[in-house]
């Protein structure tokens, strides 16, 4: 048990370690997507910014994941789903 | 979602946080809409911000270098309960959530929440807080009227400009506003609030149509703590949180019928009950509602009570549509061209004679919000440009033109019989002055033009020269 406590305060740390800037990221990301759509809507700039804040809501779900109960106590030896290497992007997709 | 950049104009926001680049990224963005900011990263800072900077509301993260958000929040919650409380939060527990709610936070966002979670959760705090009316002006000093949003110079909106002012000026608690869809009524119920003695007050709107029916009377009145199940605690409604200021009901023609006794109630007897409440509650604000709709029908449908109408039209006023006064339509262009700039964050453009001569032939149906979509358009379309032309404007008529004659009757009228002098003219200067040509122009005999031509005094030599 105490391990367990240990684990879950270290979760909660690395919690607040990762979504602090992780949120200045995000924050960064919306304001200049925003702008962009006004200044100058057909940039095709805004999909690799989708696709930035898609990483960035994975990486918060892994957060999460790490962070529940059933993951601390029951299994730590699989990485959660989220934590899984992306598929390649298609480079064909970007325009 | 997008925000007008003075959409929180002079709301006063601290912002604690020891994430300094979050913090300033929030300051730069806040500022960015008209807010004034400040930022505090350890509670020891917050705490001197507090007292010198007067907040009108809180963003403050959780954890602290020297302590708690939550410890923060407690004092000044006891201190001064009117200031919302905005709490983010990286952890996401849900312990320190229910204490934060337990302990009066507006709101609570965890992080890496996105722009417009922020900034929605900013705005209804603000909104809820009646900040967004918050006034820089010295006690006893009468605040000035400020045309300038009330833009034009035509008869039409000169007389109105006269009539907003007297009645903010006196002492009338009830007014009702009619007018087309996005003529300004919202506007000319914030000129009737900010040019009254009151204008230091509160101005809080709300629109009926928005809202179910099921939460519209606790929102209005409020509700006491156990009124029902999920009244936890007491909630002041927007009549209480008026005080003194001014209640703008848009959409007043979508109140249910079983509200519309309760507000005429209200509105004779200038008190209330909470819903669950037994004590009479008095209020002295002014009421503003406003509607699109006529509300004569919807009385003939049974849909709207007609003592409420007879109380609310005592002190009306009617916005004149955009097609009464086209005349106006250079100043309004040219004032909503530089407001687009602003929130483009481009260099003002200019419109061009034609473009302008083609804004002041159109009908405008949707009024002043279609003018400022169409010319928002022409300025995305034409961002490296300098001059809106003609082509650059996307004006549709909803009474589409005649498919035979491609002509339509201006909401203005036409006077028939210089029309058709006009047509003689043009047809016979288009002929070179010759008659048969001119006639069959015109689809009509040679003899019949000259009937017409004697009719108006068109003389054939004299014709071809004007």
């Amino acid at each position: 048990m105490p391990n367990q406590q240990n684990l879950s305060s270290l979760m909660t740390i690395v919690a607040d370690r990762v979504n602090n800037p992780l949120s200045n990221i995000r924050l960064n990301i919306d304001i200049a997507k925003q702008r962009l759509t006004k200044t100058n809507p057909s940039s095709d700039i805004t999909e690799f910014l989708d696709r930035a804040l898609e990483a960035i809501n994975k990486i918060r779900r892994t957060i999460d994941e790490l962070r529940s109960p059933a993951i601390i106590s029951v299994d730590l030896s699989t990485p959660p789903e989220s934590s899984k290497p992306d598929a390649l992007p298609d480079l064909g997709e970007a325009k | 979602m997008s925000f007008s950049s003075d959409q929180l104009k002079d709301v006063r926001i601290l912002i604690v946080d020891d994430e300094e680049s979050l913090a300033w990224t929030i300051h730069r963005e806040l500022q960015r809409l008209g807010a004034e900011t400040q930022v505090a990263i350890t509670c020891r800072q917050a705490i001197i911000h507090f007292q010198s900077f007067h907040p009108d509301l809180v963003i403050c993260d959780l954890n602290l270098p020297d302590g708690s958000g939550l410890d923060l929040i407690k004092s000044w919650k006891s201190e001064f309960p009117q200031v919302p409380v905005i709490l983010i939060t990286a952890h996401g527990a849900i312990d320190s959530a229910i204490s934060a709610f337990k302990l009066g936070v507006f709101d609570y966002l965890q992080k890496p929440f996105g722009l417009d979670e922020l900034l929605v959760s900013i705005s209804r705090a603000a909104e809820v807080a009646h900040l967004r009316q918050k006034v820089s002006q010295s006690e006893g000093i009468s605040p000035q009227p400020t045309p300038l949003r009330i833009i034009g110079h035509s008869p039409a909106i000169s007389e109105l400009r006269q009539h907003l002012l007297k009645i903010a000026k006196s002492k009338v608690n009830t007014v009702f506003i009619t007018g087309q869809t996005g003529t300004g009524k919202e506007l000319a119920a914030r000129a009737l609030h900010e040019w009254s003695d009151h204008a230091q007050q509160a101005f809080i709107e709300i629109n009926c149509a928005s809202i179910p029916e099921t939460l519209l009377e606790s929102e209005l009145f409020g509700y006491e703590k156990g009124a029902f199940t999920d009244a936890r605690q007491r909630k002041l409604g927007l009549f209480e949180m008026a005080r003194g200021g001014t209640l703008f009901l848009d959409e007043i023609g979508e109140l249910p019928m079983k509200l519309q006794a309760k507000l005429l109630r209200a509105l004779e007897s200038r008190c209330f009950k909470r819903l669950g409440g037994t004590k009479d509650i008095f209020f002295e604000s002014r009421i503003v509602a406003a509607t699109n709709k006529d509300l004569k029908e919807l009385i003939k449908n049974k849909e709207f009570r007609s003592d409420l109408y007879f109380r609310l039209c005592a002190i009306s006023l009617e916005i004149p549509p955009l097609s009464e006064r086209l005349t106006d339509i250079p100043d309004i262009s040219h004032y909503l061209l530089d407001k687009i700039a602003q929130e483009l964050e481009i260099t003002p453009l200019d419109l061009s004679k034609e473009a302008l001569a083609r804004l002041m032939s159109h009908s405008w149906p949707g009024n002043i919000r279609e003018l400022k979509n169409v010319l928002l358009r022409a300025c995305v379309l034409n961002i490296n440009g300098t001059q809106i032309e003609p082509k650059d404007l996307v004006l549709v008529d909803l009474e589409k033109s005649s498919e035979v004659t491609g002509f339509t009757i201006p909401p203005q009228g036409i006077q028939l019989e210089i029309f058709e002098r006009d047509l003689l003219k043009q047809a016979l200067s288009r002929a070179d002055r010759n008659q048969s040509k001119a006639a069959e122009l015109l689809g009509i005999s040679r003899h019949t033009l000259r009937y017409r031509m004697e009719k108006f005094g068109l003389d054939a030599q004299a014709t071809s020269t004007t």
